[in-house]
C-alpha cells in the first residue's frame, strides 16, 4: 500500500502534471510564434529556441561539470539551481530568438524566414556538439538523456517553479490575446488598430522564451507540440479568435502530452520511451496531415 | 477631422539611403470629400497611404492630423482617427466575415477584446452598410474578390473613425463591383462626414466621382484639386495620355485606343442609340464617317435591329452590325 502510495503521490502525479503544464507551454508558444511570424510551420523547435534553450541548458552542463557537478545533481540541488537552469535556458532562447526578429525585419518571405530559423537551430546544435566533444563522457550522457526528453524527472521545488512560470506565462499569453487578434491582419494593420508592434514583438519574444525555456531545461527539448497542437487545436474550434484559441491550445496540448506519455510508457509493460519519441511518433503524422490537408500552407495560422 | 499636409516628402528608406517618390506635398483632405489618389504604378500612391496613417515615416515635412501633429499622436488615440484598407495580403483564413469586421472594434474594445452587445451592434450595422450581412458566417476565404474588398471596407467601419484610408480597393474587381463601392464610398464621405481617400487606377471612375483628385505624376510631383480643373490644366492628359488620341481623351473624358487606319469613306443616316454604336463599330473598323459612294442607314427601332446599305446600283438589308460589317468589306 505504502509503495502504490509513494509511487502515485512522487512519481505519477508530479509526472502527469508536468506533462500538463509542459503540453500547454509549449502549444502556447508556437501559437504565439505562428502568429508573430504569420507563418504555419513556426514554433519552438522548428525555428530553433528549443535549440536555443539547449544552448543555454547545455552550457550550464558543461560549466557544472567543469566543477564536477552533473546534470542530475544540478537539476536536484534545489531551488537556486533550478532558477540558473530556467535562467540559461531563456537566455539561450531569447538569444536565437532575437536573431530571427532581427531577419525577420528584413526577410518578409515566410518560407526563406522558416529556413534560416532551421540553419539557425542547427548553427546553435553545432555549438552545443562542439561542447559535447570536449565534455566528460558523464556530462555527455546526462546531456544525450536530457535531449530525448524527460518529463518524469520534474519534482518538489522544480515542479513548482515550472508550475509558476508557466501558469504566469499562459495567463500573459491570454492578456495578449486582442493584440494578437490584431496581428492576423499583419504589422500594419494592428499598427493602424492601435498595437505598438516593436512592444508586442518583445512581449511575445520574453513570453516565449520564459515557457519554452523552462519546459526546456526541466525536460529536454520536447518536439512536435509546439507546431501541431495551435493547428490541430485551430480546425476543432474553427477559428483564430486567440481569446478562445489559447485556453483551447492548453488544453489541447495537455491532452496530447498526456496522451504522449501513456503511449511511452507503453500500458502493460515495463518499458519505457522517452517522451520525445512518443511526440514525435504522434507529432510527426499530424503535421504531415496537416500539410496535405491544408490546401494552402501560407494562409493557414 | 482634417488632415493636412505642410512640405511633405514621401518614399522609402533602407538603411541609409532613402528614394524619394513624392515632395513637397501641400494638400488638405477634407471633412465629408471623397477624394481619389490618382498615379502609376510605383508613383508612390501606397507609401503616401501609409504615410498619411503613421504607419511609414515620411522623408520630410509634417502632417497634421486635425491640429495636431501626426508625431504628436499616439498609436491608440491616432486608431480612433484613421481606419485603413491596405494592400497586404491578409494570411489568416480561420476567420468568419462578422470576426473578421469585428476585429475592427479592437481599438474600442476592453483589454481583452471581447464584444459587448454594441460592438455586436456596430460590427452587423457596417456589414448591413457595406451589403454583405448574409455573409457574416462565411470563412473570408470562400468570398469572391468584390465580396472581400466589402468585407475590409466594413472592417474600416467597424473602427468608426473619421477618416479612412484606403488603397485600391477597386483593384480585381469587375466593373459594376467596382461602381457599387466607388458610390458607397462618395455616399459614406457625404452623408457621414467621413473623409474618405481612395488610391485608384480608375481614372473614369475617380474622375465622375470624385470631389477631389490628387496625383502624383512619377516624377515627384504632386498635384491636387477638383477633377474638371485638372483635366483643363492638362495635367490628366499629361499623365494619362502617350501621345495624341491614344489615352486619355480630354473631349469625352474617356479612356480612347486608336483605331485602326483604313480610311475609307462612308456616310450614316439614322437616330438613337442604334446609329451611335454604328459609328462606333465603323469608327473602329477604320471607317471615316461622311463622305464617299457608300450609304448606311440606321432603320432600327426598339431592339429590333435593321441596317440597309446602298451601294452604286443595289442595297443590302442586313440584321446585325457584324453583317453590316462583312458586307460593307465586301463592296469596298
Amino acid at each position: 500500500m505504502r509503495a502504490w502510495n509513494h509511487i502515485m503521490h512522487h512519481i505519477r502525479i508530479p509526472k502527469a502534471i508536468t506533462a500538463t503544464l509542459a503540453g500547454a507551454a509549449l502549444s502556447v508558444s508556437g501559437l504565439q510564434m505562428q502568429t508573430l511570424f504569420r507563418n504555419p510551420l513556426a514554433s519552438p523547435s522548428e525555428l530553433g529556441i528549443s535549440a536555443g534553450a539547449a544552448l543555454g541548458t547545455g552550457f550550464l552542463i558543461m560549466v557544472a561539470g567543469q566543477t564536477q557537478i552533473d546534470l542530475s545533481q544540478l537539476q536536484r540541488l534545489g531551488i537556486g539551481s533550478s532558477w540558473l537552469l530556467v535562467f540559461s535556458a531563456s537566455v539561450g532562447a531569447a538569444f536565437v530568438f532575437s536573431l530571427l526578429l532581427l531577419v525577420a525585419r528584413f526577410v518578409r518571405d515566410n518560407v526563406v524566414l522558416l529556413i534560416v530559423g532551421l540553419l539557425l537551430g542547427t548553427l546553435t546544435l553545432s555549438i552545443t556538439t562542439v561542447w559535447q566533444y570536449y565534455s566528460q563522457p558523464e556530462n555527455l550522457q546526462a546531456f544525450i538523456a536530457w535531449t530525448f526528453g524527460n518529463i518524469g524527472g520534474v519534482s518538489g521545488p522544480q515542479l513548482t517553479i515550472l508550475a509558476l512560470i508557466s501558469t504566469a506565462g499562459l495567463v500573459f499569453s491570454f492578456t495578449l490575446s486582442k493584440k494578437l487578434n490584431a496581428f492576423l491582419l499583419g504589422e500594419n494593420y494592428a499598427a493602424s488598430m492601435g498595437v505598438s508592434v516593436p512592444r508586442m514583438r518583445l512581449l511575445i519574444l520574453i513570453n516565449t522564451c520564459l515557457l519554452t525555456g523552462t519546459v526546456t531545461a526541466f525536460c529536454g527539448p520536447i518536439g512536435f507540440v509546439g507546431i501541431a497542437v495551435p493547428h490541430l487545436t485551430r480546425a476543432l474550434m474553427g477559428t483564430s479568435n486567440h481569446l478562445l484559441l489559447i485556453p483551447a491550445c492548453s488544453l489541447t496540448g495537455s491532452i496530447l502530452l498526456l496522451g504522449c506519455d501513456i503511449f511511452a510508457q507503453l500500458p502493460g509493460s515495463e518499458m519505457v520511451l522517452p517522451i520525445n519519441i512518443a511526440t514525435s511518433m504522434i507529432g510527426a503524422p499530424i503535421v504531415i496531415w496537416i500539410i496535405l490537408k491544408m490546401h494552402n500552407l501560407r494562409t493557414s495560422f | 477631422m482634417i488632415i493636412k499636409t505642410k512640405d511633405l516628402a514621401i518614399g522609402y528608406r533602407r538603411g541609409k539611403q532613402s528614394r524619394i517618390v513624392g515632395s513637397n506635398i501641400n494638400t488638405q483632405l477634407k471633412v465629408g470629400k471623397f477624394t481619389a489618389l490618382l498615379g502609376s504604378n510605383g508613383a508612390g500612391k501606397s507609401t503616401l497611404i501609409r504615410t498619411l496613417a503613421g504607419l511609414n515615416l515620411p522623408l520630410g515635412g509634417e502632417i497634421y492630423i486635425g491640429d495636431k501633429n501626426l508625431t504628436q499622436w499616439n498609436r491608440r488615440e491616432l486608431a480612433h482617427q484613421i481606419a485603413v484598407v491596405l494592400q497586404d495580403p491578409i494570411r489568416s483564413n480561420n476567420l468568419s466575415v462578422f470576426e473578421f469586421a469585428a476585429l475592427g472594434r479592437i481599438p474600442h474594445s476592453n483589454w481583452l477584446g471581447t464584444l459587448k452587445e454594441n460592438d455586436n451592434l456596430i460590427v452587423t450595422e457596417c456589414l448591413q452598410k457595406v451589403g454583405i450581412e448574409t455573409l457574416r458566417e462565411r470563412k473570408i476565404t470562400e468570398l469572391s474578390d468584390g465580396e472581400w474588398q466589402k468585407v475590409m471596407l466594413a472592417r474600416a467601419l467597424a473602427q468608426e473613425t473619421p477618416v479612412i484610408l484606403l488603397d485600391e480597393p477597386t483593384a480585381h474587381l469587375d466593373l459594376l463591383s467596382k461602381i457599387e463601392l466607388v458610390e458607397l464610398l462618395r455616399t459614406m464621405a457625404h452623408h457621414s462626414q467621413k473623409t474618405v481617400l481612395m488610391a485608384t487606377h480608375d481614372l473614369e471612375l475617380a474622375l465622375q466621382a470624385a470631389d477631389h483628385v490628387w496625383l502624383l505624376d512619377g516624377m515627384g510631383n504632386f498635384y491636387s484639386g477638383i477633377p474638371e480643373d485638372l483635366v483643363l490644366n492638362g495635367l490628366i492628359s499629361k499623365q494619362y495620355a502617350r501621345e495624341p488620341k491614344r489615352g486619355f481623351d480630354e473631349t469625352t473624358g474617356m479612356i480612347r485606343i486608336p483605331p485602326v487606319q483604313k480610311g475609307k469613306p462612308i456616310s450614316i443616316s439614322g437616330e438613337g442609340i442604334a446609329f451611335f454604336w454604328t459609328c462606333k463599330s465603323l469608327v473602329r473598323s477604320g471607317y471615316q464617317i461622311g463622305g464617299g459612294t457608300l450609304e448606311v442607314r440606321v432603320l432600327s427601332r426598339d431592339q429590333n435591329n435593321e441596317w440597309e446599305v446602298q451601294a452604286a446600283d443595289t442595297s443590302y438589308r442586313v440584321y446585325s452590325l457584324e453583317e453590316l460589317l462583312n458586307r460593307l468589306e465586301s463592296l469596298v
